[in-house]
């Protein structure tokens, strides 16, 4: 760690950003020998802060951002129809939002990266699968990934999961007679928590709050990468907000990145090759703010394509009252769901199911209600325990140009620099999916004797924690921001690692495919220098 | 179930505190050790909640099943000044409240009263419905510092299944067991 906060001298490679796009490329290229300097706009939590991070999740009084400082001035953004909130899924610190994430991780799916050749649908990634194959058995072992091969729909693989997987709950258990009735085959998820101890992690201890701290450090996160990185010399500047990359008089290459300390010092750390690993809202909004004489529009912008495309993954949930008792938040993830309808022939888009180990309250939570104590104590668990299960569905989002990040103008962050704006919407065919979706997990649940009592409108959920595709991937300059090698068209050192090269997103969670193309970008970064 | 200095430590490892005195530490399940309450350093006289009167709170919050022993509290406590000292300061401010309206009602402090006289003193403080808030004042106060304060202790370091037949309530480290384990057998 450093305290400094002063540029490297002879930097080969600047890392912006230290989630997993950035830190595994910087423990990569640091293994190799290279000097890499990470630029990260959070700060450094250290692990011993871990449990008391979990106390503020747990404890009622505070709103749960606190738990690693999300939000505030720093991260300040405008929404226009639709109101996304970011600030509740994204983590700005080493490690980036893994820090708070669910940890599942399965792989995108072979027709992913076909859309357009198989349906007519998006376009198709410049990638086949079996072009990412082996990165993504690399990445499962780098994030250490527990998992079964029990998922029917799963892309093939040629190897065991680095560790064995979680088994399903006694709460799967009582939604599965419910698949069974209505046709759903039920599966283990593949997660990044250890279930045995693994590269120096616990096996995971059961504290039950995975999301948004796992006190035990079972649960992978990228800061891991980034002390590795840290043992093979890398440097990171914690609390460094980039706000500009300059490029050379060619504008070809990129020179130098600029950023901000907490005091407002400006410094310019240069590099000879720059990997920017923001995420897909402050990837395009740091593009953007590097526009030049050379760049007008942005950097790496001359297709037009950064900041569009813009894609999530709206969660609809459904909760209903069942007859059976379930066991409910005694373990913090989810061990099954479903790819049944991985498809775009049944259905418009595909969609994962997830069935919930979460759904109802935890007791901390339950006592918030109670106006009683002593004998009382416990009377709202009546009420609110024991009662519930419920489905929740992640849905795939096709692109769509207009779905896109852009500078709100006048509105500025605390160093003054304009923030982003998110225009985001849901089309019809995400819609019509979600319906479809809801309509069979009211089935699911109605099997099991239960009844609906709450579904969520998806005109309303928002696009969720997994934000991708507003810098994509393509062979044609003329419509897409970084070749197949992840480099920009328009620039020949500058490298993007982040969802934001997504051409699709699926229906899966994207941060297994966010690792595999980091291990792949650190291979061209390498084959460069 | 009996709270003792065991579901403290239990409590205490779940807040990612190593019960630690002159370099002896106590792992959970070691009633042998775990530090004193008396030992000097960890909080200034006069600012450390009471135990005795923590303990009258406890038994008051705590269903009847539940019997808290003062070297419950005393542990606890402990591990709490180890992590942050001003925290404890506001677990006594909180006590402090109660006592003082404990003395406005009924001239005599807290831990004189009934268990009936205890309720009387704390619905009067309006604890049942204030929103707990560590920034609050009054009531608010109270209910963070000392009614959830407790409450989270009894959570994280209560034996399963005193939680309302819950086996593994979320911040306890409860094995990944439980979730998979039949109902009503």
């Amino acid at each position: 760690m450093s305290a400094e906060r002063t540029p490297e001298d002879d930097a080969d490679v600047c890392v912006i950003g230290s989630g997993p796009g950035g830190a595994l490329v910087a423990a990569d290229l640091a293994a190799r020998g290279y000097s890499v300097v990470i630029l990260e706009a959070g700060r450094w939590f250290d692990p011993d802060e871990r449990h008391v991070q979990m106390e503020l999740a747990l404890r009622n009084g505070y709103d749960g951002l606190e738990v690693w400082e999300m939000g505030g001035e720093r991260d300040e953004y405008l929404t226009l129809e639709y109101d996304v909130p970011l600030n509740t899924e994204r983590v700005k610190g080493v490690g980036g939002t893994t820090l708070h994430w669910g940890a599942v991780t399965p792989r995108l799916h072979e027709e992913d990266f076909e859309m357009e050749t198989r349906y007519g649908l998006a376009r198709d990634w410049p990638l086949e699968y079996d072009d990412l194959r082996p990165y993504y058995a690399a990445a499962e072992r780098e994030l250490g990934v527990s998992g079964d091969e029990d998922n029917p729909f799963a892309p093939p693989r040629s190897e065991p999961y680095p560790m064995e997987g979680f088994p399903a709950s006694q709460a799967d258990s009582v939604y599965a007679r419910g698949c069974e009735d209505v046709g759903v085959r039920m599966h283990t998820a593949p997660h990044a928590i250890a279930s045995e101890p693994y590269d120096g992690r616990s096996p995971c201890q059961g504290y039950g709050t995975c999301i948004p701290v796992c006190p035990s450090g079972a649960k992978y996160s990228a800061d891991v990468h980034v002390r590795k990185a840290e043992a093979d010399g890398a440097r990171v500047i914690d609390r460094a907000q980039v706000h500009r990359l300059e490029h050379d008089s060619t504008g070809e290459t990129l020179e130098r990145a600029h950023y901000t300390t907490p005091d407002g010092t400006e410094y310019e750390q240069a590099a000879d090759a720059f990997v920017v690993a923001c995420g897909a809202i402050e990837t395009p909004r740091l593009l953007l703010l590097s526009a030049s004489d050379a760049h007008p529009d942005g950097l790496a912008n001359s297709s037009g394509q950064v900041g569009r495309n813009l894609m999530g993954h709206p969660y609809v949930t459904t909760v209903a009252a069942l007859e059976e008792r379930t066991r409910q938040n005694e373990i913090g993830f989810t061990t099954s769901i479903s790819h049944e309808f991985y498809d775009h022939e049944e259905v418009p888009t595909s969609f994962q199911f997830e069935f919930s180990n979460v759904a109802e309250y935890a007791p901390m939570e339950i006592v918030s209600f109670t106006e009683e104590w002593g004998d009382d104590l416990f009377e709202p668990f009546d009420t609110h325990y024991g009662q519930v299960g419920s489905i929740v569905t992640a849905v795939e989002q096709l692109p769509d140009p207009d779905n896109r990040v852009t500078l709100a103008g006048s509105r500025t962050d605390n160093h003054g620099r304009p923030i982003p704006m998110v225009d985001w919407h849901l089309g019809e065919r995400e819609l019509e999916t979600a319906a479809f979706a809801q309509e069979v997990a009211a089935d699911i649940l109605t099997a099991i004797d239960g009844e609906v009592v709450w579904q969520s409108d998806p005109e309303t959920v928002g696009m969720g924690a997994h934000h991708m595709g507003t810098t994509r991937m393509g062979t044609d300059p003329d419509e897409s921001v970084v070749s197949p090698e992840l480099r920009a068209h328009d620039l020949e050192n500058l490298y993007i690692s982040s969802a934001s090269t997504f051409v699709t997103g699926g229906a899966v969670n994207p941060t297994l495919t966010i690792a595999a193309l980091a291990l792949k970008v650190a291979d061209h970064v390498d084959g460069r220098l | 179930m009996k709270l003792t200095r065991r579901n403290a430590v239990t409590a205490l490892t779940a807040m990612g505190v190593s019960v630690s005195v002159a370099g002896c530490t106590a792992p959970v399940g070691d009633d042998s050790a775990g530090g004193d309450i008396d030992e000097p350093g960890h909080t200034t006289p006069g600012d450390e909640p009471p135990v005795d009167g923590l303990v009258a709170t406890a038994e008051t919050l705590y269903p009847s099943s539940v019997e808290v022993t003062a070297e419950f509290v005393e542990t606890y406590v402990h591990g709490r000044a180890i992590v942050d000292e001003a925290y404890l300061v506001e677990i006594a401010r909180a006590y402090a409240t109660v006592d003082e309206h404990a003395h406005e009602v009924s001239g005599e402090p807290f831990v004189e009263l009934t268990g009936a006289e205890r309720d009387e003193v704390l619905e009067d403080l309006g604890v049942g419905t204030a929103t707990p808030n560590p920034d609050g004042g009054g009531s608010e106060h109270v209910r963070f510092y000392l009614f959830e304060e407790l409450l989270y202790a009894f959570f994280v370091s209560a034996e399963p299944a005193a939680v309302y037949d819950h086996l593994n309530p979320p911040g306890r480290p409860g094995g990944t067991e439980t979730y998979r384990e039949a109902i009503g057998e």
